[in-house]
């Protein structure tokens, strides 16, 4: 199985299978805008916006999707349901808040869409039922709103509040 | 929270000449709990980073620092506070490196969640339902612009709309808008009319007052016009009412849809539904000559340059010059990429003939075209003319595929129509409707199916009730879909109404249920097969509320949907949805 090197921002490389380097859409374009062949065994793709682990993580991730089907096309009709999140998903998701959130910006700029998808399921699933105060909890977020701006607010609210 | 290549200075321990920067210092804070050794590149560190550490990470001791005045350095006092400083910087850091706590200063900060891109957060709150949305905006002062920026709202502009409630949705920022009963005049005055991507006209609306609305929401990208026969001069450009001068107005316009429900006198519902999507490029194909002159309003339309085409009539509808205008699209435009029709009148041989001219097609609905001719044709002629055809065109690139057929027909057809399944190896969704299936052609079916992970039985109609409830206990006991890829499985119009006794019914999708458990018990060790216990089934015309009565596994309610956790095997699930799914089949 051809190799690539992927050279994380602190300097640590790992050497992924080509088939799964190309999950990212990102990589995939460096790897066909460089014209590096399946051969290319010794060539460094730097990535300089994700670390080591978080490389780890998400290599992680692709190696275990690697026979996944392509995800759907975008699809407004689609029935939004953050409840099918594979099992394996959700444990390997059962991180800390500052990990799943270098997670989400990896994904993000490597262009992953089957883990942007999850990710962001995993932080809506985190939001959703929630109170503004439990989610200002949740996420150690500071109430800034005077309390004229948060009666304003809650008026603006009501629309969504009527029947 | 730090953007992807900067590291944060918070302590630094190093060459003196960085110390300096330790006499800003005012307090070292000293967490409790063990963090992630960022950056470690041992197994030891990926371990780290892997641990579930609790995200809320209390200060447990802060060393106030005694203040210095860096203008002060030079004096001997001033030294003599600065080396204290440093000291006691060092012995924490010291003792924080000794008990393997934090290496990096980053760890030290809390995960802003409020710096994630916008796109990030729009992907979040894509799964978040409006109202908690809207709920959710008195969070903060950055949240609330989040949501304002990020969600889709949709106002409905009715001319009979009282002032005030006017005034109330002005100030959101309103992404879908939908015109109704609009009076010539009419002035509404739009915060962010630049959010408006989508325009509806459900109703008359004068061409004076289409312009004003084009005019006013530029950045359109989606024209939904919807019309009964009372209304059906919405869009007729004999009232100028969808002009090519608002239409001018449109400079992002990226999708025109026309949906056109009629009544007959009788009042019996005839629907034509013509839905036309024209993709990007809108400006720099309209000066390209090609004519739908057999409507006044495709004529409009001409030139545009077709990505996509769909268009639905139901079998009920009578002559309809329709299909001359689908032929002229399909036949004149080289870049369709996608079409969809639900429709009876032509003839598969004209079908191939417009799929051999367009060899740009690329659709996961093509099978939607094909099938729907089975209708007016002899089944198992027709079955051997899409088989060849198919053999021939070589369309690999299906991926999706809804074969619907009169049930008149299928008597016909029986398992020969199943033949020609083996040949898109891309198939991954499949939907059958209309079709009278004996259980072991159902189950042979499924046995064929290796590569689908999609499969919906819609109206199917097997041949008694008993056939339908052993066959719903086989597919549960035995599993012929196990040996296959199918993961999800649909039944739209699946029904038990000979039982009568509600309650029965309601136990044997609980037994159903509970063998779908064990199922999943079985497999439980097996990692690899831990995505595939998520089953959903659908039922209609099945009361939600019922099945909450009688079982208590039902965890939640929500939007129709019933979670219900089997048996303490955790990830099994049903989805039951409810109400009807009406009599056709949804486009």
């Amino acid at each position: 199985m051809p190799v690539v090197r992927l050279q994380s921002v602190d300097g640590e490389v790992f050497p992924v299978d080509v088939e799964i380097a190309r999950m990212s859409f990102a990589i995939r374009n460096m790897l066909d805008d460089l014209g590096v062949q399946d051969n290319d065994a010794e060539e460094v793709i730097p990535l300089p916006n994700v670390t080591g682990p978080i490389l780890r993580k998400v290599i992680e991730w692709c190696t275990h999707h690697k026979d996944d089907p392509p995800p759907p096309e975008e699809d407004d009709t689609r029935e939004k349901r953050t409840d099918d999140i594979p099992a394996w998903d959700q444990e390997f998701l059962r991180v800390d808040q500052a990990v799943l959130f270098d997670i989400i910006l990896a994904a993000n700029y490597l262009d992953i869409k089957g883990l942007l998808d999850v990710t962001c399921k995993t932080v809506a699933n985190m939001i959703k039922g929630k109170t503004p105060e439990e989610i200002r909890k949740l996420f150690n977020i500071k109430n800034d709103f005077t309390p004229a701006e948060e009666e304003q607010i809650r008026k603006e609210n009501e629309w969504c509040e009527e029947k | 929270m730090l953007k992807f290549g900067e590291i944060p200075i918070m302590v630094e321990v190093g060459e003196r000449a960085d110390r300096l920067k330790i006499c800003q210092l005012k307090k070292v804070a000293v967490w409790n709990e063990v963090i992630p050794t960022w950056g470690d590149s041992s197994e030891n560190g990926a371990r780290m980073a892997d641990k579930r550490v609790s995200s809320k990470r209390r200060i447990t001791s802060e060393v106030e620092l005694p203040s210095v005045k860096i203008p002060k350095i030079s004096n001997s006092d001033g030294k003599k506070i600065l080396n204290q400083k440093i000291s006691i910087v060092d012995s924490l850091v010291t003792n924080l490196e000794d008990s393997s706590f934090i290496k990096h200063s980053e760890s030290f900060l809390f995960v802003d969640w409020m710096k994630l891109p916008e796109e990030i957060w729009k992907a979040i709150f894509l799964w978040i339902p409006t109202k908690e949305k809207v709920r959710s905006r008195l969070v903060s002062k950055a949240w609330k612009n989040n949501v304002d920026l990020l969600s889709s709202f949709k106002v409905r502009l009715d001319g009979r709309m009282g002032r005030e409630k006017l005034e109330k949705i002005r100030e959101k920022r309103i992404q879908t808008v939908e015109l109704l009963s609009l009076q010539d005049g009419f002035e509404v005055k739009f915060k962010y009319p630049n959010y408006v991507k989508e325009l509806l006209v459900t109703t008359l609306v004068s061409p004076a007052n289409f312009v004003k609305c084009c005019e006013m929401f530029t950045e359109v990208q989606t024209l939904r016009f919807i019309s009964t026969v009372k209304s059906d001069t919405t869009f007729d450009p004999r009232n100028k009412a969808c002009s090519r001068k608002a239409l001018a107005c449109l400079k992002k316009l990226k999708e025109i849809d026309i949906m056109i429900h009629s009544f007959a006198p009788s009042k019996t519902l005839k629907s034509v539904t013509a839905r036309i999507c024209c993709a990007t490029p809108l400006r720099s194909t309209l000066e390209q000559d090609v004519c739908f002159s057999t409507q006044p309003w495709f004529s409009e339309l001409k030139g545009l340059n077709f990505q996509s085409l769909h268009i639905f009539h139901s079998q009920t509808c009578g002559s309809c010059d329709l299909d001359d205008v689908w032929n002229e699209i399909l036949r004149s435009q080289t870049s369709l990429l996608r079409v969809t029709a639900d429709y009876n009148d032509m003839t598969v041989s004209d079908v191939f003939e417009i799929l051999r001219q367009n060899k740009s097609l690329r659709s996961c609905k093509i099978y939607r075209v094909i099938c729907a001719y089975l209708f007016d044709v002899d089944g198992l002629q027709a079955l051997n003319e899409v088989s060849d055809s198919l053999q021939e065109l070589a369309l690999d690139f299906v991926n999706s595929a809804v074969i619907s057929c009169n049930p008149a027909s299928a008597l016909q057809l029986e398992m020969k129509f199943f033949d020609f399944m083996h040949l898109p190896t891309s198939l991954r969704k499949l939907s059958i409707r209309g079709y009278n299936l004996s259980k072991e052609q159902f189950l042979t079916t499924l046995g064929g199916l290796s590569y689908v992970e999609e499969f919906n039985v819609g109206n199917c109609v097997f041949h008694d009730a008993s056939t339908r409830i052993s066959l719903f206990k086989e597919i549960l006991h035995t599993l012929g879909f196990d040996s296959c890829g199918v993961r999800r499985f649909l039944f739209d119009t699946f029904e038990i109404p000979e039982l009568g006794d509600e309650r029965k019914k309601w136990m044997i999708l609980e037994d159903a249920a509970l063998r779908f458990g064990i199922l999943h018990h079985q497999h439980n060790s097996d990692e690899m097969d831990c995505e595939r216990s998520f089953y959903d089934f659908r039922f209609t015309k099945l009361e939600i509320r019922e099945f909450a009565a009688i079982t208590d596994r039902v965890i939640f309610v929500e939007n129709d949907i019933c979670l219900i956790n089997i048996d303490g095997a955790g990830a099994a699930m049903i989805s039951v949805i409810s109400g009807s799914l009406g009599l056709t089949p949804p486009p």
